[in-house]
């Protein structure tokens, strides 16, 4: 019942010419026949594709020989625009980057700048930081697993991890007055102080989280069948693949590689919280799965320490009237939920920047389609997708 | 195998308890839910505060607001002041980013909590909130003026000069390390 080793190696090129489990017309009988391969779009339109992505397809029977994604179905030349902005009015940008981590977005990007003004950030603004951008990745962590569900055929997951994006985004809606497009974090700190019953409020939806999680997230997917047969062994990669092809985030950390920036390179308050960096052996669509499941888990541990902790006093640093750094390069790295987020912020000493460049993750993450889908089944490019997890706003810009 | 399909029905008996539980889900024309006080709704002016100091049309991003400013002695002190004659916000431009809002300094500019935005051409989207109207469709601030480096570059230079071209920031890294 449970497939095991499906997978074929794409590098192995004798894999594409013998019949490998029936998969492959041998070609013998491809010559004998005069068959050949097909070429085929996935795409951009497409009911189960993420975002606007096309795939060129190369197909032999059901089994992909080559895949090419194409991207710019969505850019919006956001880097141009950011040079013809002053710097807090980049960070409304930010947020139309990767949409379901914009908070993240907004936090690389002040970190880079406050990195060029050398500003120093009140405590509480930190924790407040970090409280949003934890509770960011369980609004993005949740419906991945949604959305990977979905591209298996199931389509309650879902409507369940939308039920607590929803609770979460109310909460941000109440923090922030938006519920996607924040312009919350800015630089030098946060734009306002938590209202009062916000703290309760988040402690009570955290509470009913964790008690609903293992139902609902685990119990519900992990021993499914359908679910285990179509993740498990799927776009196996090694570690050394993985480090290759540039992968962050669950991708790269369900090969086993224990890569954190949270961690390897902290930032904000993350060297105060206690937390695990999870890691998987297999390195398959079910052990980034595995992942998420277990990173959403140490998001609440985290959240739950930054409500006690969180110190009192001012949430804004003093970074004058008009913010003109001097000349010179600003980096922030931060963990996004997809992978590594960097920001690279060049100023020419007016106000305005002279570069800014987003390393988005779902950009990078990207190329693993083209290594990794060859040798797979057509219907097995969905779960691959969602590994992968990209989103259309990130690779775009 | 006894274990096959073990998985498919608990997932069916979680969707089964979840099909009595409590509804989550509103009937969204009829039932609207009570929005935050920070939301971030459509812009509106109240004109009888405004100074016309043109802060919130410098500041905003996306140009979406145009002021027609004019002298007029309004509150009958003898002495004529900036009057905003016209004011027009362009909704089919703005992105809600709330930086008019923190910029302003008599608080006139604010978010109400409408966020039904309809219409059924762009200029229905420009909400006209002076006695003249203003024409939405051209920009107030159509090119972007990059100030010079520092107070002694404009001090040295002529302002109708055009700016010095751009020296790589990493060079100069580079010769102070």
């Amino acid at each position: 019942m449970l497939s095991e080793e499906r997978h074929v190696e794409p590098s192995d090129q004798s894999a594409l010419t013998q019949p490998a489990a029936g998969r492959l017309v041998s070609p013998d009988i491809r010559d004998e026949f005069g068959l050949e391969t097909l070429d085929m779009n996935m795409g951009p339109q497409h009911p189960a594709m993420h975002g606007l992505l096309r795939l060129i397809l190369e197909l032999d029977g059901e089994t992909v020989v080559r895949c090419d994604p194409v991207m710019g179905y969505l850019h919006r030349c956001q880097e141009k625009i950011a040079e013809n902005r002053m710097y807090p009015a980049v960070i409304p940008l930010t947020d139309r980057l990767d949409y379901f981590a914009n908070m993240h977005n907004e936090h690389g990007y002040c970190l880079a700048v406050e990195d060029l003004l050398g500003v120093e950030i009140p405590p509480r603004a930190e924790y407040i930081r970090v409280l949003m951008c934890e509770l960011m990745r369980l609004a993005s962590h949740i419906p991945s697993v949604g959305f990977l569900m979905l591209e298996l055929g199931a389509f309650t997951p879902i409507l369940y991890s939308f039920r607590e994006r929803e609770r979460i985004q109310t909460i941000f809606e109440a923090v922030t007055g938006a519920r996607m497009m924040f312009h919350y974090i800015r630089i030098g700190g946060v734009k306002a102080d938590l209202p009062e019953d916000i703290p309760q409020k988040i402690w009570d939806y955290i509470e009913s989280l964790e008690s609903n999680f293992q139902r609902d997230f685990v119990d519900f997917i992990q021993g499914n069948e359908i679910f285990i047969s179509r993740t498990r062994g799927i776009a196996k990669m090694t570690q050394e693949k993985a480090i290759e092809m540039g992968v962050t985030g669950p991708g790269l950390r369900g090969t086993g590689v224990d890569f954190d920036i949270r961690r390897d390179y902290p930032y904000s308050i993350y060297p105060e919280l206690d937390f695990d960096v999870i890691t998987d052996t297999e390195g398959d669509v079910a052990a980034s799965y595995r992942v998420r499941i277990a990173e959403c888990l140490q998001s609440i541990r985290m959240i739950k320490q930054c409500l006690e902790k969180m110190p009192e006093g001012e949430v804004m640093g003093d970074t004058g009237r008009r913010i003109r750094p001097a000349e010179g390069e600003g980096f922030g790295r931060v963990e996004s939920p997809r992978g590594e987020y960097t920001v690279h912020v060049v100023s020419d000493g007016t106000d305005i920047p002279y570069r800014v460049h987003y390393r988005d993750p779902s950009f990078c993450n990207m190329q693993l389609l083209q290594e990794m889908v060859p040798g797979h089944y057509l219907p097995d490019i969905m779960p691959i997708m969602g590994l992968v997890d990209p989103v259309s706003g990130g690779w775009d810009k | 195998m006894p274990q096959v399909g073990q998985g498919i029905l608990k997932g069916m008996g979680i969707t089964l308890k979840h099909m009595f539980g409590k509804k989550i889900t509103r009937m969204y024309p009829e039932y609207k839910r009570d929005l935050p006080e920070r939301s971030r709704g459509m812009l509106t002016v109240d004109m009888d505060r405004c100074i016309a100091c043109l802060q919130c049309m410098r500041v905003c991003p996306d140009h979406c607001i145009s002021i027609e400013q004019t002298k007029r002695d309004a509150d009958g002190s003898g002495k004529a002041k900036p009057y905003a004659i016209g004011f027009v916000i362009d909704d089919s431009r703005c992105m809600y980013c709330s930086l008019c809002v923190e910029v302003c300094p008599v608080n006139c500019i604010y978010h109400t909590e409408e966020f039904e935005a309809q219409a059924y051409n762009r200029l229905e989207l420009a909400r006209q909130f002076g006695e003249r109207p203003v024409d939405p469709t051209v920009d107030p601030r159509p090119t972007v003026k990059k100030k010079p480096k520092s107070a002694k570059a404009a001090a040295d230079g002529d302002a109708t000069k055009k700016a010095p071209p751009k020296k790589a920031p990493r060079k100069k890294e580079e010769a102070a390390s």
